[in-house]
């Protein structure tokens, strides 16, 4: 991986000094060895700034959102932020000319907590980048793990069960939003939980309250998700998100498939978005 | 704090009869913001207007709910009293529906009033969150687009051009006329059915103000009532009509000549460069760019060496051109069901013997096959027993259709009385479900025929087998007796359901507008505006809405001849202010909206705004509101809910949920 | 291809030469059978009439113990009535959760309606065992003119059944034509046979199974293929005294052989009369069978083939003309060069 951390330096330093592009966002050092932050390289000198090792656990497409206007921005993407960046061309939040993807195949991350492999990355379905300008580095093998189990040991319960799952789940919520900040596909310039509904929605600390909020915001994300896993890795509480997502995912697929996951290209409309003349009307 | 009044009417006892109003009117009057309730024997008629108008002006009223009928029904009756009676924006107006959706489907007083109640709160609640909307003027272009070219399309084009409006027909085969020209002769009256339907043609052909386009598809249809942009594609024809003469050499000499032909149903052969029928219009003949040789083999040529005019063109291309039209008529027409799929009883087909009602149309026809000779397809004998077998996929909704194709009746007993007419000594059974004839002089007719010896027997065929001396044998029985009937045939003729034509679901997609269940069109109102359908600018003519006879067909082609006339005479119309409108501050140009509206009303464009006291330029999504019909999928997909529909805010909806939860 | 077989009641009765020749065919076309264990009656016409949850429950109890022995396995039901009322149970329990659950409470064992029920037509449509079969008929009925038989159970009602069309099926057609016999068109090939009055009313029975030989006849068939021991039973049975009556009224005898449509194939892969079961026909078959075999082969062109004859015919024929023209130019020349001179 150092070669590969040399090489986006390089690239990082053309990039700009050749005026290519405004910025460069990849990851820098944190205090601590194993911590990397999110890194916005706007000078060639600083370029050497920029890390790549195997604790890069942020997914960091979001940023390119502030700083459109700059002129071009380059990503350093791995698969995950490279269908972020279809998502964001999708839901046109940006034009393809406004970023320059620097595609790196990415190896995996490890978890600092414990030492193994990054959850969200153990579930990647995506290690290579499915849009890049130039590839840092030699594709990796792409192994597909099955991404269900959760999933399919939440469907196993009894409903009273679920209910237990889901109210434990929302019962350790802090409404702090750390899901939607974190998520691609949440680009609406007013979240409707920010929005004032008296007697809809609260901002309540509880259960109720916290489960509206999550189910709603899965519902809004459902057929965009990329499923990054991001909402999940930037939950301070630990809330298993990805078991909604991917519940919704596989549903997807089962209703309007074939379908999986969103950002694999950049082009709509997504499953529930769609108006077809020739669809099931059964209610009608 | 707005001041609203209550209004329900008794609707004389549809109403009253189930549902306590004044109850009802009591309960309104401990909602919040009422200021006022009554009730009406008829709050439509002229007394119920002038009470709403009276009181709205006595209690300075300022929201008014009616709890009436289906808004379907009055609701522009009740909007236009607000207007030109009333200082109140008309759509500052709410009706419950206690009637379609209340007393109509309950029995007893006990569930119909307090349910009624429930509406009317409801409505109460909505009212509140109405906000005056204003309509605005669209220009209209004054030209009309008919597709279709069969009687109906041919009928409602010489109504309107004679009205002095241009139109265009867009019609799919190579000659208009559709299928009238095919049938013989017409019932009750018997005349020449060609006689009458081919002059209309030539009338179109010859009229200053009708462009005719064969061989014709309308591709693609943008826009909205008085400005559609069409686009259509004109097929190559391979001929250039401007030096052809119509002499008919080519048809005379072109080697390919065992193409069965359409317009015979199958039963005699016609050339590969060809006019369907002597009268076609255009008077000019076509090459079959499926048959030619030239086109298919690249060699052959025949025609362009005969040809005096050198008005063959192999080189020939699609024409495709986009024009605006004011108003569009659906003429598109029917098709008969294939038989031979679905009814293998009967021989599916294999049988020559057993034949359509409209290949018997043209064996009895002079100008067809036979000469008006009846004779047997497979060896040219005259039948002398004949089998009719009517409601063939009619009203078999396990096989067929399950509806009446309304016309077989009458055209089965015209070909038991042309049969017996034409075959002295010949014997006619038909076999029937019912025999339905409710026109002016149709049950003479049909009586007519039974005088005549048509034997008519009460129950369907079951099988028909071909013997080996080419009878069929007819099983069926007589429910009438009970027998079981056994009939050895010559000839079979099975009077088959009109079914829509193919293509039909595309078109619909294309102009925007819904089927029915059947695949015909669907009008606005099955009685109050059977020829519009829910688009507006877009009109029904013929069988395209259903299975009709003629009379029917050339009735509603006149009546949506004079729909489209009273829109085209009209300088602008007044635009429907009850459509998306997009909170551009909360939009976020996703294009959720785009994607999901049916009616391509909505784009995303660049808009200079000012925020936070500066000006950025954002992409956000428009609506075109001559476009947006208000169906609220835009709304419903947008997750900030930028996009509202006006008239049926988010707020309002809340608030009636609201309304009715917390009661 | 396995199938789990329920035999039903006539297996090793009234359709035990049905039996016999598919075990034949089967063994040698590469179809393996699996035994349903601990089958019941599948309810035949008597048990729906008890009551519709006894006729679902008979034929599901069955379903399920093959459903727990071989799962998905199709159930291959050779006799046409146990065929249809296999379906019945299949169908419904497919068609609503729960009708399935009731009917698995009314049986007390799981059934997921999972396997599908086939007749003894079906495993021949597979295009697999087809090209088996058509490589082992070493013994062609060469041009053998056969009526195809379905009867009622077999294709009715649709709702229940699979066939291609049920008044017009063509599938027996298919298989038939396997053994190089010539299937022909007819018109009773769903008709009553009278099955039900066999025993109960046999003067309202017969005319229903004359009209059917008589057709049958009419259509210039020389045998009938039935798939269904019933059918067979009643056409085969009943053609001597049919015959009696017809001699009685001064007619003529309705002279034909009725086969399983297996008998059919058994024979032509080789099979003895014995082993296909034919020796038990009421109407003797073996002589036909025989005389059809030593029949000179008709080969079918392909339209290509066809086309091509058509071309070689047509240059032949220009090729002629052209001479005839020369000839007939050289000719008149002389003659006048002749008459100069």
């Amino acid at each position: 991986m150092a070669d590969v951390q040399d090489t986006i330096r390089e690239r990082a330093a053309a990039l700009l000094s050749s005026g290519e592009v405004s910025a460069v966002i990849g990851w820098g050092a944190g205090r601590f060895d194993d911590v990397r932050f999110p890194l916005v390289v706007k000078r060639a000198e600083d370029a050497g700034k920029l890390v790549f090792d195997a604790s890069c656990v942020q997914m960091t497409a979001k940023r390119l959102l502030e700083h459109t206007g700059e002129g071009k921005v380059a990503l350093v993407a791995r698969g995950c932020e490279s269908r972020a960046v279809n998502r964001f061309i999708a839901d046109h939040q940006l034009t393809r000319d406004q970023v320059y993807v620097i595609g790196v195949p990415c190896p995996g991350m490890v978890d600092p907590a414990t030492g193994e492999t990054l959850k969200r990355c153990a579930e990647c379905q995506v290690r290579n980048p499915v849009v890049h300008d130039e590839l840092v580095g030699d594709p990796v093998p792409e192994p597909k793990p099955y991404r269900f189990a959760e999933v399919d040991r939440v469907e196993a319960m009894s409903r009273e069960e679920r209910r237990a799952f889901f109210d434990e789940m929302y019962g350790k919520c802090i409404r702090c939003y750390a899901c939607r900040n974190a998520c691609p596909c949440c680009t609406c310039r007013e979240c409707f939980v920010e929005q004032d509904k008296v007697g809809w929605q609260g901002k309540a600390f509880n259960v109720n309250e916290a489960r509206y909020y999550g189910m709603i915001r899965a519902f809004h994300t459902g057929d965009r998700c990329i499923e990054c896993g991001e909402c999940e890795r930037a939950c301070p509480m630990g809330l298993p998100l990805m078991v909604i997502m991917h519940q919704q995912v596989r549903d997807i697929d089962k209703l309007f498939g074939p379908y999986e996951g969103g950002g694999l290209t950049d082009s709509g409309p997504d499953p529930l978005r769609t108006y077809k003349t020739d669809d099931i009307e059964e209610f009608m | 704090m707005s001041r609203i009044g209550v209004f329900v009417c008794h609707c004389g006892t549809n109403i009253a009869g189930t549902v306590d109003v004044e109850a009802v009117a009591d309960a309104a009057r401990q909602m919040p913001n009422v200021a006022y309730a009554g009730t009406n024997k008829y709050m439509c008629s002229a007394q119920g207007q002038d009470y709403i108008v009276d009181i709205i002006k006595e209690h300075n009223l300022d929201r008014v709910v009616i709890a009436s009928c289906s808004p379907r029904m009055h609701e522009r009756l009740f909007r236009k009293v607000l207007a030109e009676k009333t200082d109140l924006n008309p759509y500052l107006l709410e009706v419950a529906n206690i009637r379609e959706q209340c007393s109509w489907v309950h029995k007893d007083k006990q569930i119909g009033t307090p349910k009624a109640i429930n509406l009317v709160a409801m409505a109460v609640a909505k009212a509140d969150c109405d906000t005056q909307l204003f309509t605005h003027e669209i220009p209209v272009t004054k030209r009309a687009l008919i597709i279709g070219g069969g009687i109906a399309g041919i009928q409602a084009a010489l109504d309107i051009a004679d009205a002095g409006f241009p139109v265009t027909i867009v019609e799919r085969k190579t000659t208009i006329g559709g299928k009238m020209p095919m049938l013989d002769k017409t019932f009750p009256t018997l005349d020449c059915s060609a006689c009458i339907s081919t002059p209309k043609m030539s009338e179109c052909e010859a009229h200053p103000l009708i462009e005719i386009k064969t061989l014709s598809e309308v591709e693609k249809v943008e826009g909205y009532i008085g400005n559609f942009d069409v686009t259509i594609r004109e097929k190559a024809k391979y001929i250039d009509y401007d030096k052809c003469t119509g002499c008919g050499m080519c048809e005379t000499k072109c080697p390919q000549k065992k193409i069965p032909s359409e317009f015979n149903q199958g039963m005699s052969t016609r050339t590969a460069v060809y006019k369907p029928f002597p009268q076609a219009v255009p008077s000019k003949p076509t090459i079959d760019a499926d048959h030619c040789r030239m086109l298919t083999e690249g060699k052959c040529g025949v025609c362009a060496k005969v040809c005096p005019t050198g008005a063959i063109d192999y080189q020939d291309v699609d024409r495709v051109t986009t024009e605006r039209y004011g108003a569009i008529v659906l003429a598109t027409g029917y098709e008969l069901i294939d038989w031979t799929r679905l009814y293998g009883e009967y021989g599916g087909g294999r049988y020559a013997d057993v034949i359509s009602g409209l290949q018997f149309e043209r064996l009895v026809n002079a100008s067809g096959p036979t000469e008006g000779h009846i004779l047997r397809p497979s060896d040219g004998t005259e039948p002398k027993t004949m089998v009719i077998v009517k409601c063939v996929g009619s009203r078999d909704p396990h096989k067929g259709v399950p509806y009446c194709s309304r016309a077989c009746c009458m055209y089965g007993a015209k070909h038991a009385h042309q049969f017996m007419d034409k075959v002295p000594g010949g014997k006619c059974f038909v076999f029937y479900m019912d025999v339905r004839t409710p026109g002016k002089n149709y049950d003479e007719f049909y009586m007519n025929t039974l005088h005549e010896g048509a034997r008519y027997i009460r129950g369907r065929i079951s099988k028909i087998t071909r013997r080996s001396d080419g009878k069929l044998v007819c099983l069926g029985e007589d429910t009438l007796s009970g027998n079981v009937v056994e009939v050895d045939a010559d000839m079979v003729v099975l009077e088959t359901a009109m079914v829509p034509p193919e293509g039909a679901k595309k078109l619909a997609q294309t102009v925007n507008t819904q089927l029915g269940p059947e695949g015909f069109f669907t009008e606005a109102h099955p009685k109050l505006r059977p020829v519009e359908t829910n688009t507006g600018g877009l009109y029904l003519a013929g069988t395209a809405q259903g299975p009709k006879d003629i009379p029917d067909t050339v009735a509603q082609a006149g009546a949506a001849a004079a729909k489209v006339i009273g829109l085209l005479c009209k300088q602008s119309i007044e635009s429907n202010p009850m459509v998306a409108h997009v909170d551009d501050s909360k939009c976020s140009g996703c294009g959720a909206c785009v994607d999901i509206c049916p009616y391509s009303a909505v784009t995303l464009v660049e808009k200079t705004l000012r925020e936070n006291s500066r000006k950025v330029t954002r992409t956000v999504a428009q609506v075109n509101e001559g476009l947006c019909q208000g169906c609220g999928a835009c709304t419903v997909a947008c997750r900030p809910g930028a996009s509202d529909l006006l008239g049926f805010n988010d707020e309002g909806i809340m608030r009636e949920v609201e309304a009715y939860a917390t009661r | 291809m396995r199938y789990a077989n329920f035999p039903g009641c006539s297996a090793s009765t009234t359709g035990k030469a049905y039996t016999e020749s598919f075990s034949y065919v089967a063994r040698h076309a590469g179809i393996e059978i699996d035994e349903v264990p601990d089958w019941n009656c599948c309810g035949a016409s008597a048990g729906r009439l008890q009551s519709d949850d006894l006729g679902d429950a008979l034929p599901a109890r069955s379903l399920a113990n093959a459903e727990a022995a071989f799962g998905d396995e199709p159930v291959l039901a050779l006799c046409a009535g146990c065929y249809s009322n296999l379906r019945r149970a299949l169908v419904h329990a497919r068609e609503s959760e729960d009708r399935r659950r009731q009917i698995e409470a009314l049986i007390g064992q799981p059934y997921e309606a999972k396997a599908d029920v086939v007749c003894g037509i079906d495993p021949f449509l597979e295009p697999e065992v087809a090209q088996t079969v058509k490589a082992r008929v070493t013994q062609p009925l060469n041009g053998l003119k056969v009526a195809c038989y379905y009867g009622c159970a077999l294709v009715r009602p649709r709702a229940l059944t699979t066939f291609d069309d049920e008044e017009d099926p063509q599938s027996m057609e298919a298989v038939v034509k396997l053994t190089g016999a010539e299937p022909v068109e007819w018109g009773s090939k769903t008709e009553c046979c009278g099955a039900s009055h066999h025993v109960s009313n046999p003067t309202a029975m017969k005319p229903l199974v004359e009209r059917i030989l008589a057709d049958a006849i009419d259509a210039g068939a020389e045998a009938i293929a039935t798939a269904c021991p019933l059918c067979n039973m009643n056409l085969d049975m009943r053609e001597a005294e049919i015959n009696k009556a017809r001699a009685a009224r001064g007619e003529a005898p309705l002279d034909i052989p009725v086969y399983f449509f297996a008998q059919l194939l058994a024979s032509a892969m080789g099979a003895s009369d014995a082993e296909a079961g034919i020796t038990r026909n009421f109407v003797p078959g073996s002589s036909l069978l025989a005389e059809a075999k030593t029949r000179e082969v008709v080969v079918e062109l392909t339209p290509e083939q066809k086309k091509a004859a058509r071309i070689a015919a047509a240059k032949k024929q220009a090729a002629a003309r052209k001479a005839a023209q020369a000839a007939a130019a050289a000719a008149p020349a002389q003659g006048k060069e002749e008459a100069h001179e």
